[in-house]
């Protein structure tokens, strides 16, 4: 049997691997576990970008897709991991199973939520107020930007609206702009477009301007999503290693399938199986379950652990997402440099919120990436379908005419990304499949209820007011109609890779699942930090935020540990 | 260009076709035995590089004329070209069995895609240069 940890931590993810990273910093001999479902594949990063490269379909998961064991299954490019209620729409949104998590595909964006994202039912009426405000995760803010190492101009995002004041400079200064977007920021800042003026502002991003703590600055390799080369782009395999060189255990392939409590509700021991199907458990005094919010919510309620409430799984959100490509009047050069640095944040506030849900603008540096084009209907393979078009029955070119024909088009890309706000709908929900149970870990499938608008038309409003927007931008830029394409229908949304809800933060246990301070209502030693605890979804990309609550939570472990016991890793009271 | 070297032609024949002068031999073998082990491709590769041949043995003026007339007439031909030209500027193309071997190795042929070059970008998950030359107008 394995010794009794302090910390048992499920998932090495950003939210499992911070947490151990901060705690076993400042509760140095603090005996802590990792225990991760995926594999170690920080040594293959050269490989896995080789894979990417070499794919055909390129797809956030096309680098890992490779060598995975195939009883680990996940929704990681296939179509068929998800199961559904009759009526739901797909959800469009994946993860990786693997050491470090979802931030080996993910962007890197990392704004911070508004002061008013977290009481959206106070100041709109609409969804709830979280139980924490920004000024207290404010600090957390800055630690996580500091440990993520975060790239962005500090003046441009002090009280971007009220209240959302900054505590510390951004680490490293802003990501420069590309050609494309200084092309926009010129043509469309200060815009006036009904009561807002375009802003086109740098993203803080968790990607390198310069070199930091031993990471290079971005070279502009322009794959962060699926995968940095190099990784200047920040990853959670950076606070993995920093944990384990603090004395962190980390368990890589080892697929945690049930977790235990005693007869007075207190967590006891979580069992999992290893890849190879050998099965073994831990014991421990506090549990902290870090994995994304469709996987937790599976084992918690495989468990039949923290839901007294009924609502593990339910309030499933997305930041579901729209577009509007266009081919510019004049070369702007895409397909150089990282495939984002700016955005429009105004639409992401404001007393519209009452009406229709906030949305973000990001411009795009990667073409049209793989969205319908004015002329590509399908949106499949942009590229593919431009060459086609050159080469179809009547003008079949050749030669310095192809190439010049080519040129032309794909030079003039552009392309805005919007992600839309999404209320917290209770029948969004994830569920067990119990006629989809795999046959290593007996963990069944999620079962997937997904709809984004199921009263009213709150977010198809967003949809149809970033459309307008996108529409007006472009007359502006005195690109002919037959030249761009809005797409402003919620119903052909994108999936943001933005998973929120299923385990929300709440004031009461009968209708959350954690408090403010992230412990499970039912489990006195049960902690969860996810996005899954978003109570709403707000317009931010979540990692920051999960971050934050990391740091937090560490924080809150460190000063309760102390205060206890001065021998801290002998505790077993509260926290 | 080797006469009478099949390969070679091919070479000569890519370069007429996607209008790029400086492409790489050696991706050009590649292609070469891509289309020619392919059962779908092999015969029909071999009458377009015949007929390629003949244009060229007649000494004439505007090859591309030519092969736009003596050779897209054909749809079987036809059908050939738009592939050659496919996977040289994407690195990949439809319809042809044996490109799923190029899967296991096709990095390379992402790398050396001419759509990066025609676009004066450079292969996603390939640097395009130092910190920040995004910022700036390519060379064009």
């Amino acid at each position: 049997m394995r010794q009794k940890y302090d910390v048992v931590i499920i998932g090495a993810g950003v939210a499992g691997a911070l947490f151990a990273f901060k705690l076993s910093q400042s509760l140095p001999g603090l005996k802590i576990i990792i225990l991760e479902a995926g594999a170690n594949r920080t040594a293959e990063r050269t490989g896995m970008s080789l894979a990417y490269a070499a794919s055909i379909n390129k797809n956030p998961s096309s680098p890992y897709n490779k060598n995975k064991a195939t009883y680990l299954k996940s929704p990681e490019g296939t179509d068929d991991y998800y199961t559904y209620f009759d009526g739901s729409q797909k959800f469009k949104s994946n993860y990786e199973k693997l050491g470090g998590g979802s931030t080996w595909h993910w962007l890197g964006n990392v704004p911070r939520h508004l002061p008013n994202d977290f009481k959206l039912n106070s100041i709109y009426g609409k969804g709830v107020d979280w139980p924490i405000e920004y000024k207290d995760l404010e600090s957390h803010y800055a630690t996580a930007e500091q440990e993520l190492g975060a790239s962005g101009n500090t003046e441009e995002w002090n009280n971007i609206v009220d209240g959302a004041y900054r505590s510390a400079m951004f680490p490293m200064p802003k990501i420069w702009p590309s050609y494309l977007e200084l092309h926009l920021i010129q043509s469309l800042n200060g815009l006036h477009i009904d009561d807002n003026v375009i802003k086109i502002r740098s993203t803080p991003q968790a990607r390198n301007s310069q070199a930091y703590e031993g990471r290079p600055a971005c070279a502009g390799n322009s794959s962060c999503v699926p995968i940095c080369p190099i990784q200047a782009k920040y990853d959670a395999t950076v606070h993995i290693e920093k944990a384990k060189r603090n004395g962190v255990e980390v368990l890589y392939e080892s697929i945690v399938n049930k977790i235990e409590k005693n007869a007075e509700g207190k967590i006891i021991k979580v069992h999992f199986i290893n890849w190879d199907q050998s099965v073994d458990f831990v014991e421990g005094k506090f549990f902290v379950l870090t994995s994304n919010a469709i996987e937790s919510a599976v084992l918690l309620m495989h468990s039949a652990i923290a839901n007294s409430s009924g609502k593990v799984g339910k309030f499933l959100m997305d930041h579901p997402q729209g577009y509007g490509v266009a081919f510019n009047n004049e070369p702007v050069f895409p397909f150089r440099g990282p495939p984002t640095t700016s955005g429009i944040d105004a639409f992401r506030d404001g007393a519209f919120r009452k009406k229709h849900a906030a949305f973000r603008i990001s411009l795009g540096n990667d073409g049209w990436s793989r969205f319908a084009g004015p002329d590509n209907p399908n949106g499949i393979d942009n590229l593919e379908v431009l060459l086609d078009q050159q080469l179809n029955d009547k003008t079949f070119l050749l030669g310095e005419s192809l190439k010049k024909a080519i040129e032309n088009k794909v030079t003039r890309m552009i392309r805005f990304s919007y992600s839309t706000e999404m209320l917290p709908q209770e029948s969004n929900r994830v569920e067990l499949d119990p006629n989809k149970v795999d046959p290593i870990s007996q963990i069944p499938r999620p079962k997937i209820n997904f709809v984004i608008d199921t009263e009213g038309k709150y977010n198809q409003k967003a949809f149809e007011s970033a459309g307008s927007v996108l529409t007006k931008m472009f007359h502006h830029l005195k690109i002919p109609k037959t030249n761009f394409h809005v797409q402003a229908d919620n119903k052909i949304f994108s999936g943001a890779g933005h998973i929120m809800g299923t385990m929300r933060m709440g004031n009461h246990s009968h209708d959350s699942v954690v408090d403010k301070n992230l412990r499970t209502h039912d489990h006195e030693n049960l902690f969860i930090i996810s996005s899954g605890v978003f109570p709403t979804s707000g317009t931010a990309n979540p990692t920051l935020t999960i971050a934050a609550l990391a740091i937090r939570l560490a924080e809150r472990f460190t000063k309760e540990l102390k205060k206890t016991n001065t021998a801290y890793a002998k505790v077993s009271g509260k926290i | 260009m080797e006469k009478n070297n099949p390969s070679s032609l091919f070479f000569h024949l890519s370069v007429q076709l996607c209008g790029v002068e400086n492409l790489s031999p050696r991706l050009s073998d590649v292609y070469y035995e891509t289309f020619n082990s392919d059962p779908s491709s092999t015969v029909i590769l071999k009458i377009l590089l015949d007929k390629y041949q003949k244009i060229l043995n007649s000494n004439g003026h505007n090859i591309i004329q030519r092969i736009q007339k003596e050779i897209l007439d054909d749809n079987k031909l036809k059908d050939l070209v738009r592939n050659i030209i496919k996977l040289w500027y994407l690195g990949y193309c439809s319809g042809i069995a044996t490109l799923t071997e190029l899967k296991g190795g096709g990095f390379y042929f992402h790398y050396e895609a001419l759509i990066w070059k025609v676009a004066h970008a450079h292969p996603p998950g390939l640097s395009g240069g130092y910190y920040g030359y995004w910022k700036y107008k390519p060379e064009t």
